[in-house]
C-alpha cells in the first residue's frame, strides 16, 4: 500500500515538473517563425488557419498561428458567427476545462515566474474574478461588434510583450516596397496606453498570483464556463482532508481545492497534488465518483 | 450523454465553420498586421 502511495506521489511530482517544462516551450512553438528577421514579412501559411488554445498574439513577428481572442474579435467586428472557434474552444473546454491556461499559456507562466520574486504578497478579492467576464463581453465582443475595433488586442499586455514592443523596437523596412512594415502612425497614444497597461500588470505579477488570468483574460473566462462539466477534474479525498489550507498556498489562482473542487478558476495545473489527498480525475462522472487517473494507471 | 451531446454539437460547429470558410478568414485576418 505504501509503495503504491509513494509511486503515485512520484508520478504527480513528475507531472508537476512536466508542466513547468511545457509552459515556456508552448510559447516558443507558437512563435517560431525565425525567417521573419531576414524577409521582414510575417508568416502567412496554412498554420494560420487554426488558432492555438491559449493567448498568443498573432501580430507577433514570429507567430505561426492565430490567437483565439483575436479571431473572436475579428468575427464580432465583421458580425459573423465564429462557428469554428466556438467548436474548438468548446471541445477543449468539455475535455479539459481550463487546463490550457495552466499547462500551455506562456503568459500564465510569466506570471507564475514573477510571483516567485520574494516580497510582500497580496490576495485579489474573490469578486474581482468576475471582471474577466466583463472583459470578454465588453472588450472582446461588444466593442468590436459596435466599433469594428479590436479593443482587447489594443490593451492586451501579452500582445504588447510579444508584438507591440518587438515591432516598436525593430521598425523594419520592407525590402521589396522600401516602406516601413509598421506605419509610423501606429506608435501613438494607444501604443503608449498598451505599454501603461503592461507596466501595471507587470507590477501586479510580483505582488499577487496570476492577476491577468483571474481578472482580465477573456479566454480564461470562456474556458472557466466549462470547468464544472469538463471530463478532467480534481478529486479531493474529503474524508482524509484536514482542511490545512496548504493546497491554497501552492495554488497559482488561490483556490482551496477541498472547499471548491469544481471551481471555475481551477487551471488543472496539479500543483495542489503535493497533498496526497488531491488527485486528478478523468471520466464522465463528477468529482467524488471518478477514480484518480494515476491510481488507474498504477 | 451530456458530454456526448456537447462534443457532437461542437464537432458540428467546427464542421459548419470550415464549410463557411472560417479557416481562410482566420488565415487572412491573422496574416495582416
Amino acid at each position: 500500500m505504501s509503495t503504491k502511495t509513494s509511486s503515485t506521489k512520484e508520478r504527480y511530482r513528475k507531472i508537476r515538473k512536466l508542466r513547468w517544462f511545457i509552459l515556456p516551450f508552448s510559447g516558443l512553438a507558437a512563435n517560431s517563425y525565425a525567417k521573419v528577421w531576414s524577409t521582414k514579412e510575417i508568416y502567412g501559411g496554412a498554420l494560420r488557419q487554426g488558432c492555438v488554445p491559449f493567448l498568443n498574439c498573432h501580430a507577433c513577428p514570429m507567430a505561426v498561428s492565430s490567437c483565439p481572442i483575436g479571431i473572436l474579435q475579428f468575427h464580432a467586428a465583421i458580425k459573423s458567427w465564429p462557428y469554428m472557434l466556438a467548436g474548438v474552444l468548446g471541445t477543449i473546454g468539455v475535455l479539459v476545462g481550463r487546463a490550457a491556461c495552466g499547462w500551455l499559456c506562456p503568459f500564465g507562466w510569466l506570471q507564475d515566474i514573477m510571483y516567485k520574486i520574494k516580497t510582500r504578497k497580496f490576495t485579489i478579492p474573490r469578486s474581482f474574478r468576475y471582471l474577466k467576464y466583463v472583459s470578454l463581453v465588453v472588450l472582446a465582443i461588444a466593442l468590436p461588434y459596435f466599433t469594428e475595433g479590436h479593443w482587447f488586442s489594443k490593451l492586451c499586455p501579452w500582445g504588447t510583450i510579444i508584438a507591440g514592443i518587438p515591432w516598436g523596437v525593430w521598425q523594419p523596412i520592407n525590402p521589396v516596397y522600401m516602406e516601413p512594415v509598421i506605419p509610423p502612425g501606429s506608435f501613438g497614444f494607444m501604443y503608449w496606453l498598451k505599454i501603461g497597461v503592461l507596466a501595471v500588470f507587470l507590477v501586479l505579477f510580483v505582488f499577487t498570483k496570476r492577476p491577468f488570468c483571474r481578472t482580465f483574460c477573456p479566454l480564461g473566462a470562456i474556458y472557466s464556463l466549462f470547468n464544472r462539466i469538463s471530463l478532467l477534474q480534481m478529486k479531493v479525498d474529503q474524508e482524509k482532508c484536514v482542511d490545512c489550507g496548504h493546497c491554497k498556498t501552492v495554488c497559482p489562482v488561490d483556490i482551496q481545492i477541498n472547499r471548491e473542487p469544481m471551481s471555475a478558476e481551477c487551471l488543472r495545473c496539479t500543483e495542489c497534488t503535493v497533498c496526497k489527498n488531491v488527485r486528478l480525475t478523468w471520466g464522465f462522472r463528477h468529482v467524488g465518483e471518478s477514480k484518480p487517473v494515476a491510481e488507474k494507471a498504477a | 450523454m451530456l458530454w456526448g451531446a456537447l462534443l457532437l454539437i461542437f464537432a458540428f460547429l467546427i464542421f459548419t465553420g470550415v464549410r463557411n470558410g472560417d479557416l481562410i478568414m482566420t488565415q487572412m485576418e491573422s496574416s495582416t498586421l
